[in-house]
């Protein structure tokens, strides 16, 4: 048997009194992709940091193609590649001059530089750009040549930081298809992401690593039919009706379903069955969902599932230099309609009809529109400015949101919602102040039914929850309609894209 | 892993080559510099000011037996712009750290001493060009050698010289502090009295007792000095030429045998 290109080893690593690592153990076979999947401060940059020889291990063993990281780092140094959120490229330096730059640093002969540099440019579409400061690059070229600065050694085994956090759709498919190329090719590959659906099409095994220690390791398929394919969840008006759905829903299914707050959600390998048997048997107790969303699982599902915890988000992970982070802030608009929400949800509560006169605006306009919205949706206006390839999904995905969320008192109009994640990611990518009032209510609401934080900036929680609504109403869709990939791609990639723009402005 | 080792194009040799890793690094910061040509006008517009304002405003207040106070001023202008100008140091090596540069630099079969090696190195560049630009605008303003070209040549090489040593104290604080924002702030107020309480712009001898001994023998006065010295000769009241360069390369060797070691360990430390 071959030995491993990777090789960790209880591997340990303290910051001060933090324990980035505490004791991971994983190997990757040569010439597989191997998936590193957690969220932020897990531990993974610091495996990746150790691995290419940046920081040094506290405990434990971490071998690449049978050299100790520790003992032998220049023989490692000399077998690897290392882009993402560790490695950087310089801003003031052409695509060119970077690959260069890096050629001449990973010992090529001079003689094979130009051409090591041009056939990456190539590969990597940036041969127009390939003169231009890296600075003046998008998102996703900059991507693009970090990877292929990773390249230019033509190292056996390449790590892949993170390559895709912020990209939109297509750069994120277009670094897909290049790492499938690499390993296609002989290499061995190792990613993190915070994205199971990444590891999910990339990776040959994944592990799940949750405050410096590996929770599972298994293939994809494996994690995924652990945690049953399919999760239906389920929002109700208070938290005794979701005891009385989360009791009528634990007949149904193997798996007891989770309730939290006015959340109920369940995972099953069946979904369509068992949907139908829900829908059933909700309507046969009278009970009125506020919302259902079907979706594939996500990363916190993972983690529910493997550790019974959802995903804490550390902000300052100890793997990586802290970085200036703007404290808590509410905007008044957003402040105004979560009182307005409160006052409202409480008269729900006691019985009464909303007297709330944004709400009351918000669902009169609904009801005004109702018929003329029946029709072709008008999404010129929302493609304007698109690329045609963007424009066609997007007007293709459009005409399929439903016009409504849940049933009952309670409308989320998620093509509204939706149309404002698009001009809200107009206003971040041209550097406009963001406007909060399209999504002020909404905002709101979410955060009167805890899903999000209080303690996140008005901002971040914003385009969480835009990119939510998103998938929730495109969610919808797929759950009524055959099941649509695509629209679960766009809504995937609208969450990035806004999460991306946040990034740059927080 | 064979088809991937059949694919190299030459076999790496451990340890590589540290000249050319220090040559690649130079020549990256010196293109860095180029294409953002504004911090080197910043650097410069300072002393112009400062040039014009010392020797038009205060000037004529200011006597200086044996010679003008252009003549006097002049050589302390080289070194302020020098001292202020290692700033680009730190800021360029903090820089790096926090853009993550260093990192892929550390995963890469480079020479270590290559990254300090390499920023000192074209920071040696700028301060040429620096200094190079300052004494035009001096002679402009009519500043003029007193002694020998080879003198007034040797004072430039010395004021050179002691912007290299500075460099690498200044990447040791740009490492040290890991934030450009941070660097500007952290090394401002500890150079400020370095250079005005000296004899760059005027005698030391004005100034209080109390301070006239750490002005009299801190570095950025002794190296004013005996730059002066070497551009205009032995003023009154004043040590000799050769005392004063003699002092100021002490200086400068005992500064480069400590910081050039720290900041190589605080290197290997940081990154």
């Amino acid at each position: 048997m071959k030995s491993p290109a990777i090789l960790v080893e209880g591997l340990k690593k303290n910051f001060g009194s933090v324990e980035a690592l505490k004791g991971v153990d994983f190997e990757v076979p040569e010439g597989t992709i191997f998936g590193l999947l957690g969220p932020n401060g897990a531990g993974k940059t610091t495996a990746v940091r150790i691995l290419s020889t940046i920081i040094k291990p506290t405990g434990g063993r971490a071998m690449v193609l049978g050299y100790d990281v520790e003992k032998n780092p220049g023989e490692v140094r000399l077998r690897i590649g290392l882009a993402g959120q560790s490695a950087a490229v310089d801003p003031n330096l052409t695509g060119r001059e970077n690959l260069k730059l890096i050629g001449t640093l990973a010992q090529l002969p001079r003689r094979a530089i130009n051409s090591r540099a041009d056939e990456l440019l190539d590969r990597f579409q940036l041969v127009e750009a390939a003169n231009r400061p890296i600075r003046t690059y998008s998102g996703g070229m900059r991507r693009r040549l970090d990877v292929a600065a990773a390249l230019v050694g033509k190292p056996a085994v390449i790590f892949l930081d993170e390559p895709t956090t912020g990209l939109d759709i297509q750069s994120r498919t277009e670094l897909w298809r290049v790492i499938e190329e690499l390993v296609a090719e002989g290499s061995t590959v190792l990613l993190t992401t915070q994205y199971l659906e990444e590891a999910d099409v990339l990776a040959d095994r994944i592990a799940v690593v949750h405050g410096g220690v590996v929770v599972a390791n298994d293939t994809a398929a494996a994690l995924k039919a652990r945690l049953g394919s399919t999760v239906i969840e389920l929002t109700l008006h208070s938290d005794e009706e979701a005891r009385r759905a989360q009791s009528l829903l634990a007949r149904l299914v193997a798996d007891h379903p989770e309730r939290e707050g006015v959340r109920v959600r369940l995972s099953t390998a069946e979904a369509p069955r068992v949907l139908t048997q829900v829908l059933r048997s909700l309507d046969a107790n009278d009970i009125n969902a506020l919302g259902i969303t079907v979706r594939d699982p996500s990363l916190d599902d993972v983690f529910l599932a493997l550790t019974g915890h959802h995903v804490e988000e550390k902000q300052d992970a100890p793997g990586k230099p802290a970085k200036g982070r703007k404290g808590h802030r509410k905007t008044p608009a957003i402040e105004e309609a979560a009182k307005a929400v409160d006052e409202w949800i409480g008269g729900i509560e006691q019985g009464k009809q909303p007297a709330v006169p944004e709400v009351a605006a918000f669902d009169e306009r609904w009801h005004e529109d109702e018929d003329e919205l029946e029709g072709e949706p008008q999404t010129e206006e929302l493609t304007d400015g698109l690329s045609d390839d963007a424009a066609a999904r997007l007007q293709s995905i459009l005409t399929r949101l439903p016009y409504k969320a849940g049933s009952g008192d309670v409308q989320l109009h998620l093509r509204e919602v939706a149309e404002a994640a698009l001009s809200y990611y107009r206003d971040a990518t041209a550097g406009r102040e963001l406007d909060m009032k399209p999504v002020a209510g909404y905002l709101a609401l979410e955060q009167r039914f805890g899903r999000i934080s209080e303690e996140a900036s008005a901002e971040q929680a914003a385009s969480l929850l835009i990119g939510a609504a998103v998938a929730k109403a495109v969610g919808l869709g797929s759950s009524s309609g055959p099941p649509n990939g695509e629209a679960a791609d766009f809504a995937e990639g609208a969450v990035r894209i806004l999460l991306d723009g946040i990034g740059e402005r927080v | 892993m064979s088809a991937v080792d059949a694919g190299r194009v030459h076999t790496p040799v451990k340890g590589g080559n540290a000249l050319r890793d220090m040559l690649a690094v130079t020549g990256r910061n010196l293109t860095s510099i180029r294409r953002v040509p504004q911090l080197l006008v910043f650097t410069l517009i300072q002393p112009v000011i400062f040039v014009v304002l010392f020797r038009y405003v205060m000037g004529g207040a200011i006597d200086v037996p044996g010679s003008s106070y252009v003549n006097y001023l002049i050589p302390g202008i080289f070194i302020q712009t020098v001292t202020f100008g290692a700033l680009q140091t730190a800021i360029g090596m903090a820089a790096d750290i926090k853009s993550g540069l260093l990192e892929r630099f550390r995963s890469l079969p480079m020479s270590r001493a290559a990254v300090l090696a390499g920023r000192t190195t074209a920071d040696l560049f700028r301060n040429i060009v620096v200094v190079a630009l300052i004494a035009g605008v001096g002679f402009l303003v009519g500043f003029r050698v007193q002694t020998s070209a080879i003198e007034f040549i040797g004072g430039l090489l010395l004021c050179i010289l002691f912007a290299y040593v500075l460099s690498w104290v200044f990447a040791t604080v740009g490492l040290l502090v890991g934030d450009p924002e941070s660097a500007q702030a952290a090394a401002f107020p500890v150079m400020a009295p370095f250079v005005f309480a000296s004899s760059a712009f005027v005698s030391v001898q004005s100034m209080p007792d109390w301070l006239q001994g750490f002005a009299e023998h801190q570095p950025v006065s002794v190296v004013a000095s005996a730059v002066r010295a070497l551009s205009i000769g032995q003023l009154p009241g004043q040590e000799s030429t050769s005392y004063y360069v003699t002092t100021a390369l002490l200086w400068c060797a005992g500064i480069l045998v400590v910081m050039v070691p720290l900041a190589i360990w605080r290197y290997r430390k940081t990154v």
